[in-house]
C-alpha cells in the first residue's frame, strides 16, 4: 500500500504542469524562381513541410525588386497570374504551389516566406533560388518546349509540352500546379528531321517548304498532351515527320514556333518463326550377349524391358576378342541400316550390352564409331544416332561417338562437363536404403547398372524395379539441301532448308537475350568468303576479337547475337539462319518408377512400394519441338531506325534511336493510345 | 412514528438498566429495572442500523437513465464542453454506468493568438466520448433541503472510476477495415488517423494522441422521491495509460452534471 501510494505520489508530481506546447518545425524543400527574359514573366515554385500544424491560415509570401519597382511581402493569391495554377495537395503537413508574374524586367532581390498565420506578423523565410533565363532560342530560352510523338500504327499524331525550367522537372512542375495553353495549328507532313543534337525535340526549326499539309484540324490544350482528332491522310505514309505551328501564351501575349513529330521506328519480328519438322525416328535394336553362358538372367530380362527388345535374338560376343569381330559387326550394322532405309524414315541404333567384360563393350564401341558418326550429316532418311545401355558404367572411349550416342550408364566425371552422350543418364552415387525399425525403403534408376540392380531386387523385388512404357525418338527431318557446319564438341549448326533475313543496308537490328540462350546462328556471303576468314582468324590471334568468337572464325558463322553489330558494320543483303544442336535426338521414355519398401519380422522380408509414372528426356531437348521462335529475340527496323523511341514505361526517349540503343537490348515500346490521360509520363 | 416507538422502547431499556445502581428501592419496586438503559447509550447504538434509505430505495431500481454535460478543464489553451446521454445499472450495491457523448471543442482568446505563432498545443478536436463507469456508495442517507418546502431527499455520496475511451469517425476515413480494427485497439492515434483529423483541429491545436485513459472522482446522487435524480461529481484524469497512449494531456478534470429518472 505504502508502495503504490509512492508511486502515486511521483507520477502526480510528474504529471502536474500544464499542456506543453510544440514548435511547428516548417521548413522550406523548394522556393524556386525563374525568370524568363523572352516571356517577361517569373515563375514561382514552393514546397515546404512542417511537423504539424501548416493549414488555411498560413500563406506564402513573396517579395522581388525590379529596376522600375519594388514589390514587398505578398501573398502568392495576391498576383494576378500568367498562366492556370491549380491548388495543389501535397499532403498534411505540407504546402506546395506555384504562381506565375508578369515582370517585364530582369527581377532583384527575390525572396518567399511563410506567414505562418495571414493574421500573425511570425514568417519563415526561405533560401530562395532565383534563376534568369536571357533571351535565346526557344529550345533553351523558352519555358515550354512543343513536341508531338505518334501512336503505334505511326498514323496519328500526340502534341504534347514539356515545362523546361533550370531546377525544376517537367513532371515536378505539374505536381505544383502549373498549366500551360499551347495550340496546334497548320500540320504538315514531308520527310526530313530538323533535330539536333542541341534541340533533339526540334522546337522552333522551321520545316522545309515541301511538306505537304495534312488537312488537320486545329487542337490546344491546358494538359500536357492532346492527340490530333484524325489521323493522318494515307499520303503520308511515307513521310517521316509531321510539322506544325504551335502557340504558346506568356505575359507578352503569344508565341508561336514550329513543332516536329518524328515517326517511331517501323519494327518487326526479323524471322519470327523458324520451322522444322521433327518425327520419331525408326529403332534398330540389337540386344548384345554370350551365348554359351548366362551372366544373370534377372538382369538381361531387366535390360531387354528397358529397351523395349524382348523378342530381339541376343547378337553373340562370346568371340569379342577375336580380330575380325568389329567387322563383323560393323558390316552387320550397316546392313541393317541400309535395309530400313528404304523405308525413308530416320534410325536410332538401339543396343543393349550384356557382358561382364569390359573389353567386348570396348569392340562394339569401335563398331559403332564406324557406322553412326558418318550418317549424322545425311539428308533423311539418315542413321540419327545409337543409343546405348550397357551393364556396367563406363564413359565414351572414342570421341568420335560423343556427339551422336547415349551411353547408359555412364560414369560422370565432375572435372570436366560432361557431353550429351554421358550427362543423360550418369551413375548416381549410392543412396543407402532408408531403415525405420523393420522397414526399409530403396528406390532404382530406371537404367541401372548390373550391381546397382541385383543388389536392389536383393532387398526388394524385381516387380518394384520399375519398368519402361513407351519409348520415343525424335530427331529432325533434314532436307536434301540442308547444310551443317560442324562446330566440334559444342555441336552442329545446320542450315535447315534456306531459311535467311532479307535486310535493307539502312535496316537495323535488336537483340533481346532471353531466359534460354538463343540456338540460332548466322552466315553471310561476307563471311563465307574465305579472305575474310583468314583476316578474322588473324584478328582473332591478335586478340583483336574477344575470345568467345574465336571459337566459330575457322566456321564461317556467327551467333546470333551478333547480327545487330555485323549488319551496322558491314549492311549486308541477306543473312542466312541456321540452327544450333548439340545432340541429333531425343529420347523420350515414360516409364513407372517405384519407391520400394520392405518390411522384415521373423526372417520373413514382405516387399512393397508405390509406383510413380514418370517421363525422361535424353539427348537434345531442342528436339521436342519443331517450331523455333525469333520474334522476341530478334527484330528489324525496316523504316526510321534513327528516331527517338518509347520504352516499356511508356517513356518518349528522345535522345534514344533504335539503331544504337537497341542493338543488344530488348525493344519493347509501349506507345500512346488515343484516349490516354493528358498528362503522359515523361521525365 | 415507528421510529418514535423504537426510541421510546430503548429509553425504557435504559433506564431499567440505570436504576438498580441509583437507588435498590427503586429496584425492587420497578421490575424493568434491570432493562432500562441511558439515552445517550441507546442513541450510540442507533447510528449504523438507520442507514437504509427511506426516502427512495435506487439499490431496488432496474435501470437509470440521464443527459449529462459536463465541462473539461484539460489545462490546455482550449475550451470543452460535452453533453451526452447516460444508463446506470444498480448492481451489487453499486452502480455500472454506460455514457457515450459528443465533446465539442473550439478556441480561447489565447489559442487564437497561438495560431499566430510557429508553437502548437496538444489538444482534442471535436469527437465522441464512451465512458464506462463504476460507482461505488461511500455515505449515504436522507437529508433534508433548503428552502423547506422542497421535500426530504436521499443523497449517495459516490467514488467513480471511469474507462474514457475517445472516437473520432472522421479519422477513419479512407482505412482499410483491418485497419479500423487495428487502430480501434491501439492505445493512440495512426499516422493516417492524425492526417485525416488535420482539417478537424483548431488552428493552434496539435492532435493528440491518446484514444483512452482512466479517471477517478467524487461526486453525489440525489434522488427525489419520485426518482428524479441529479447526479455531480468531479473526475480526474489518472495518467497510469499515458505511457501506452502518448497523450500530453495528463492530469485535467471533468466537471458534470446528470439528470434523469430512475425507473
Amino acid at each position: 500500500m505504502r508502495n503504490a501510494l509512492a508511486i502515486l505520489g511521483c507520477l502526480f508530481a510528474v504529471s502536474c504542469g500544464k499542456v506543453p506546447i510544440y514548435g511547428v518545425n516548417a521548413f522550406f524543400t523548394l522556393a524556386d524562381g525563374s525568370w524568363f527574359a523572352e516571356e517577361q514573366t517569373l515563375f514561382v515554385f514552393y514546397e515546404l513541410s512542417a511537423e504539424q500544424g501548416l493549414g488555411d491560415p498560413s500563406v506564402i509570401e513573396i517579395t522581388y525588386a525590379t529596376d522600375e519597382e519594388r514589390v514587398p511581402w505578398t501573398p502568392v493569391s495576391d498576383f494576378d497570374p500568367v498562366h492556370t495554377h491549380i491548388p495543389v495537395d501535397c499532403g498534411v503537413n505540407r504546402l506546395c504551389g506555384s504562381v506565375s508574374i508578369s515582370v517585364p524586367l530582369e527581377p532583384r532581390d527575390f525572396d518567399i516566406r511563410l506567414r505562418y498565420h495571414r493574421d500573425g506578423e511570425l514568417a519563415l523565410e526561405a533560401e530562395a533560388v532565383l534563376n534568369i533565363v536571357g533571351p535565346g532560342a526557344p529550345h533553351t530560352n523558352r519555358s515550354l518546349v512543343v513536341y508531338g510523338v505518334f501512336e503505334g500504327s505511326n498514323q496519328q499524331v500526340q502534341w504534347r509540352g514539356r515545362h523546361q525550367f533550370p531546377t525544376l522537372r517537367n513532371q515536378q512542375v505539374d505536381r505544383l500546379g502549373l498549366r500551360r495553353d499551347f495550340l496546334i495549328r497548320g500540320q504538315r507532313f514531308g520527310t526530313a528531321d530538323t533535330s539536333s543534337p542541341t534541340n533533339p525535340y526540334g522546337y522552333g526549326v522551321d520545316c522545309p517548304d515541301f511538306f505537304v499539309d495534312a488537312g488537320l484540324p486545329e487542337v490546344g490544350t491546358d494538359e500536357r498532351a492532346v492527340f490530333d482528332a484524325d489521323p493522318l491522310p494515307l499520303g503520308a505514309s511515307e513521310a517521316s515527320a509531321v510539322c506544325a505551328d504551335a502557340t504558346v501564351f506568356d505575359a507578352t501575349g503569344s508565341f508561336s514556333a514550329v513543332a516536329l513529330a518524328r515517326k517511331n521506328p517501323e519494327v518487326r519480328g526479323a524471322f519470327p518463326v523458324l520451322r522444322s519438322p521433327v518425327h520419331e525416328a525408326s529403332p534398330i535394336q540389337f540386344f548384345f550377349g554370350p551365348c554359351d553362358r548366362v551372366i544373370s538372367a534377372e538382369h538381361e530380362a531387366m535390360q531387354r524391358q528397358r529397351l523395349l527388345a524382348e523378342g530381339v535374338p541376343t547378337y553373340c560376343i562370346d568371340d569379342w576378342a577375336s580380330p575380325d569381330f568389329v567387322d563383323t559387326l560393323v558390316v552387320d550394322l550397316r546392313d541393317a541400316v541400309e535395309a530400313r532405309r528404304p523405308l525413308g524414315e530416320d534410325m536410332v541404333l538401339v543396343v543393349g550390352i550384356n557382358q561382364d567384360e569390359p573389353g567386348a563393350a570396348v569392340a562394339i564401341e569401335r563398331a559403332l564409331a564406324q557406322v553412326v558418326p558418318g550418317e549424322r550429316e545425311r539428308s533423311t532418311p539418315r542413321l540419327a544416332g545409337a543409343f546405348v545401355f550397357d551393364s556396367t558404367p563406363r564413359g565414351l572411349s572414342l570421341p568420335e561417338l560423343a556427339p551422336v550416342t547415349l551411353w547408359c550408364p555412364a560414369t560422370l566425371d565432375l572435372s570436366e562437363i560432361p557431353d550429351a552422350s554421358v550427362r543423360s543418364c550418369p551413375t548416381l552415387p549410392d543412396i543407402p536404403d532408408l531403415e525405420l525399425g523393420p522397414f526399409s525403403f530403396g528406390f532404382l534408376p530406371i537404367l541401372p547398372s548390373r550391381e546397382q540392380y541385383l543388389d536392389f531386387i536383393d532387398t526388394y523385388s524385381t516387380a518394384q524395379a520399375g519398368r519402361v512404357d513407351t519409348a520415343r525418338f525424335l530427331t529432325p527431318e533434314f532436307a536434301a539441301t540442308s547444310d551443317h557446319v560442324d562446330l566440334g564438341e559444342f555441336g552442329v549448326v545446320t542450315f535447315l532448308n534456306g531459311e535467311s533475313i532479307s535486310a535493307g543496308s539502312d535496316d537495323a537490328f535488336s537483340y533481346c537475350v532471353q531466359d534460354q540462350p538463343a540456338p540460332f546462328f548466322f552466315r553471310s556471303e561476307l563471311l563465307r568468303n574465305d579472305g575474310f576468314g583468314i583476316v578474322f582468324q588473324e584478328a582473332c590471334q591478335a586478340g583483336v576479337v574477344p575470345p568467345q568468337l574465336c571459337a566459330f572464325a575457322g566456321a564461317g558463322l556467327l551467333p546470333i547475337e551478333l547480327l545487330p553489330m555485323w549488319h551496322e558494320q558491314f549492311g549486308e543483303r541477306n543473312y542466312e539462319l541456321g540452327l544450333f544442336w548439340e545432340f541429333p535426338f531425343l529420347l523420350q521414355a515414360e516409364y513407372e518408377a517405384v519407391v520400394a519398401g520392405a518390411a522384415t519380422a521373423f526372417g520373413v522380408t514382405v516387399p512393397f512400394g508405390v509406383a510413380d509414372p514418370q517421363e525422361a528426356f535424353l539427348g537434345s531437348e531442342i528436339w521436342e519441338n519443331d517450331s523455333f521462335a525469333l520474334d522476341p529475340t530478334l527484330t528489324q527496323c525496316t523504316r526510321f531506325c534513327d528516331h527517338p523511341t518509347f520504352d516499356s514505361a511508356g517513356v518518349y526517349n528522345v535522345t534514344d534511336p533504335f539503331r544504337s540503343t537497341y542493338a543488344q537490348g530488348c525493344y519493347l515500346p509501349r506507345f500512346p493510345v488515343p484516349g490516354d490521360p493528358g498528362f503522359p509520363i515523361d521525365p | 412514528m415507528i421510529l418514535s416507538a423504537a426510541i421510546a422502547l430503548f429509553v425504557g431499556q435504559a433506564q431499567a438498566q440505570e436504576q438498580p445502581e441509583e437507588s435498590d428501592s427503586t429496584e425492587a419496586t420497578d421490575p424493568l429495572a434491570p432493562h432500562r438503559v441511558k439515552f445517550d447509550v441507546l442513541a450510540e447504538r442507533a447510528i449504523g442500523t438507520a442507514s437504509k434509505p427511506v426516502e427512495f430505495n435506487w439499490r431496488r431500481t432496474t435501470v437509470q437513465l440521464a443527459a449529462t454535460g459536463s465541462f473539461l478543464s484539460e489545462l490546455n489553451n482550449f475550451n470543452s464542453l460535452r453533453g451526452g446521454g447516460m444508463v446506470r445499472f444498480p448492481t451489487g450495491g453499486m452502480l455500472i454506468e454506460v455514457e457515450g457523448s459528443y465533446a465539442a471543442a473550439w478556441d480561447t482568446p489565447a489559442s487564437n493568438l497561438l495560431a499566430l505563432t510557429p508553437y502548437r498545443q496538444p489538444g482534442r478536436p471535436n469527437r465522441m466520448e464512451l465512458d464506462f463507469t463504476v460507482a461505488y456508495p461511500l455515505a449515504e442517507g436522507v437529508v433534508t433541503t433548503a428552502p423547506r418546502f422542497f421535500p426530504a431527499v436521499q443523497m449517495v455520496f459516490n467514488a467513480y472510476a471511469s474507462f474514457r475511451y475517445i472516437l473520432y469517425p472522421t479519422g477513419f476515413r479512407g482505412l482499410r477495415p483491418g485497419e479500423v480494427a487495428r487502430a480501434i485497439l491501439s492505445p493512440n492515434l495512426s499516422q493516417d488517423e492524425i492526417d485525416n483529423l488535420d482539417g478537424n483541429r483548431l488552428n493552434s491545436m496539435q492532435v493528440d494522441l491518446g484514444r483512452y485513459g482512466l479517471m477517478l472522482g467524487l461526486g453525489n446522487d440525489v434522488y427525489f422521491k419520485q426518482g428524479l435524480f441529479l447526479s455531480p461529481r468531479i473526475l480526474v484524469a489518472v495518467p497510469v495509460l499515458a505511457p501506452a497512449t502518448q497523450t500530453d494531456l495528463l492530469i485535467w478534470t471533468d466537471l458534470s452534471l446528470a439528470i434523469g429518472v430512475a425507473l
